[in-house]
């Protein structure tokens, strides 16, 4: 038996346990054919309608653009509606996960056997979040590509830029998810509070309209936010081909990731402690 | 050293109650008075050897589970402290974790979607096993719990049975040195319970500490090499089983099924009677009485009864059982012939 002294081995045996952690949420998905389908299905239902309105507000053949450049600064407005609309979905999908795990596991009643396990918190919460992630990533990639195929939009990119971009979205929206799986952890059914402060929150980020739109205090705390710099990032690298700004979102995303990773682990300690008080911790 | 202790150990919970108004919820609430706490484990002390099953006995409610989610680190006591090995569960919870295997009551604590084996493949993981060791301790465990035919199907498919003892497999994965079981045999038929009983047998012979919630007399008596009983959250009484029948001053009862004039008997029988019963249709009465003499205390109730001019149609000798000890101690309000006069 290994014991839980800190070293190499004891570190390794964590990153296995994580690594497990992480494939047994697409081991699951794998048995049920229709859930990513389903659900790629129902993010390119969010993504599409905001792409069709754009076309309705530019009118036939773009003649009313003018002013949407003038805010947004692109002509490629299908581009622009699609990507920040799908990266929204991305970023709410991405920070909800890890609380959507850990709800998952208390109904189905393997939350108390996942946590009497020697696995570290750290591992256990990176591993079942890993593992929502990365399937709400194939959920979204999949909608995307949907929109992508109806619409036909022209994107153009540079792939190391973008693979950062990418990397530091997951790192920001995952850490900021942290703070939101405490919630879970802490409230009963906060799985749906969760999703309900996610969305309101992609409203800052402007999915659909540049952030310019909104009143000081909201562009102040979209700011402060990971989905605001996803959409930005994005854009930066699909839309406007920009370099420089998609690596100033990479730059911003990976700061708010370490802080929100810091200050999300330190509360999900915390509510984690609260919760094995309380005798919340496996209460659906 | 005994591999699990706990000292004066006690859990209060806070009552909960619907909130009145939907922005109550959003209200901080006050610390809650005395009144709004449930005492769920009440200053309990135990400890378990190793190679020693200790049965903790008690009515729904008495806070078995309480104390076994304590003991595992999943809940935190309110007051005093446990330790498993040596480790305190609040102070070093990883260490204690190492050491534990936890398995709750119901068919639940396993990934139905999941096979057998890979919920094994896992939960070994996650107690930091290499592949190696999984598959040999996978292929082990499903022979010795009956399941090595269905290893490769998922879970959903098996029976509650066969779930609970995939659930004891999972517990027994790393081969822990203590082990938590909440009663085990819960929702098994009596010949799952019985191997699982053999199980448990074996796993003592291998050294193990291992403490079982139960309330399953039977059980307890014939596996428990101490038990304690806990109800209302106090473990009011600790001992091996037949000590424990003798402590509680329990006697061998004689159960009587009598016809005609029952009223007189049950004068005759006087003080004597433990618990009499409604006259039925065909003029019967069943009648529980103390026996303190064995057969030689059953001659001469049955003199006095026969005397009295009722006839008895059937008896029978009791001897005394750890569930008459677990009553007599516990002052259980059961109806029929256990509960007390």
């Amino acid at each position: 038996m290994l014991r839980s002294k800190p070293g190499v081995r004891f570190t390794w045996a964590n990153v296995a346990a994580a690594l497990e952690l992480f494939s047994l949420g697409w081991r699951i998905k794998r048995r049920q054919p229709f859930f990513l389908v389903s659900s790629a299905w129902l993010a390119t239902f969010a993504v599409l309608p905001m792409a069709l309105a754009a076309i309705a507000l530019v009118g036939p053949g773009a003649q009313h653009i003018q002013p949407f450049v003038d805010l947004a600064g692109t002509d490629n407005y299908m581009a622009y509606v699609t990507i920040g609309a799908t990266a929204m979905i991305w970023s709410t999908t991405t920070g909800a996960s890890v609380g959507f795990v850990l709800e998952a596991q208390r109904v189905e009643g393997t939350l108390g056997s996942i946590w009497s396990t020697s696995t570290s918190l750290l591992a256990r919460v990176a591993g079942l979040g890993a593992s929502g992630m990365s399937v709400g990533m194939a959920r979204t990639l999949i909608a995307f590509a949907v929109a992508w195929a109806v619409l036909r939009f022209p994107v153009s990119f540079d792939p190391l830029a973008l693979l950062a971009v990418l990397a530091a979205s997951t790192f920001g929206a995952g850490s900021f998810g942290l703070i939101f799986a405490a919630i879970v952890l802490r409230a009963r059914a906060g799985a749906t509070l969760v999703q309900a402060l996610l969305f309101g929150m992609g409203i800052l980020a402007g999915p659909a309209y540049p952030t310019t739109v909104l009143p000081d205090w909201a562009q102040i705390v979209g700011q402060l936010l990971p989905p605001t710099w996803m959409i930005r990032g994005l854009r930066a690298t699909l839309v406007f081909n920009d370099a420089a700004e998609a690596w100033a979102s990479v730059a911003v995303l990976s700061a708010l990731g370490a802080v929100f990773g810091i200050v999300g682990m330190w509360l999900f300690t915390r509510f984690d402690r609260d919760a094995r008080r309380r005798g919340h911790l496996e209460a659906v | 050293m005994p591999l699990i202790e706990a000292a004066e150990l006690t859990k209060h919970f806070e009552r909960r109650r619907p909130p009145r108004r939907p922005w109550d919820l959003l209200r901080r609430r006050p610390a809650p008075e005395t009144d709004d706490l449930i005492v769920a484990v009440d200053n309990v002390s135990l400890s378990v050897e190793a190679g020693e099953v200790y049965g903790l006995l008690g009515p729904n409610g008495a806070g078995k589970t309480t104390m076994a989610r304590m003991l595992s680190t999943l809940l935190e006591p309110t007051s005093g402290n446990a330790r498993i090995c040596g480790h305190d569960t609040v102070r070093d919870g990883t260490e204690v974790r190492t050491r534990i295997g936890v398995m709750f009551a119901g068919e639940r604590g396993v990934f139905w979607r999941l096979t057998g084996r890979e919920n094994l493949q896992m939960f070994g993981r996650l107690e930091f096993m290499d592949g190696k060791a999984i598959r040999r301790r996978t292929d082990e465990l499903m022979e010795r719990l009956g399941l090595a035919d269905r290893t490769d199907e998922l879970v959903e498919s098996y029976s509650t049975g066969m779930k609970q003892r995939l659930n004891l497999a999972r517990t027994l994965m790393h081969d822990p040195p203590v082990l938590l079981l909440d009663e085990p045999t819960a929702a098994l038929d009596p010949a799952a319970a019985r191997a699982t009983r053999g199980f448990v047998d074996e796993l003592r012979q291998e050294g193990k500490a291992i403490l079982l919630t139960t309330h399953n007399m039977y059980e307890a008596d014939e596996v428990c090499d101490r038990v304690g009983i806990i109800d209302q959250g106090r473990l009011i009484a600790e001992d091996r089983p037949a000590d424990l029948i003798s402590r509680a001053g329990v006697e061998p009862r004689l159960e009587l099924m009598l016809r005609g004039n029952t009223s007189a008997a049950r004068t005759a029988i006087g003080d004597a009677a433990l618990w009499w019963g409604e006259v039925e249709s065909d003029g019967a009465v069943q009648v529980a009485v103390r026996a303190p003499g064995g057969w030689r205390w059953a001659e001469t109730i049955a003199q006095r009864v026969t005397a009295a001019g009722a006839e008895i149609v059937q008896s029978r000798l009791r001897e005394a059982t750890l569930e008459d000890a677990y009553i007599e101690l516990t002052g259980s309000r059961l109806e029929g012939p256990f509960a007390p006069v």
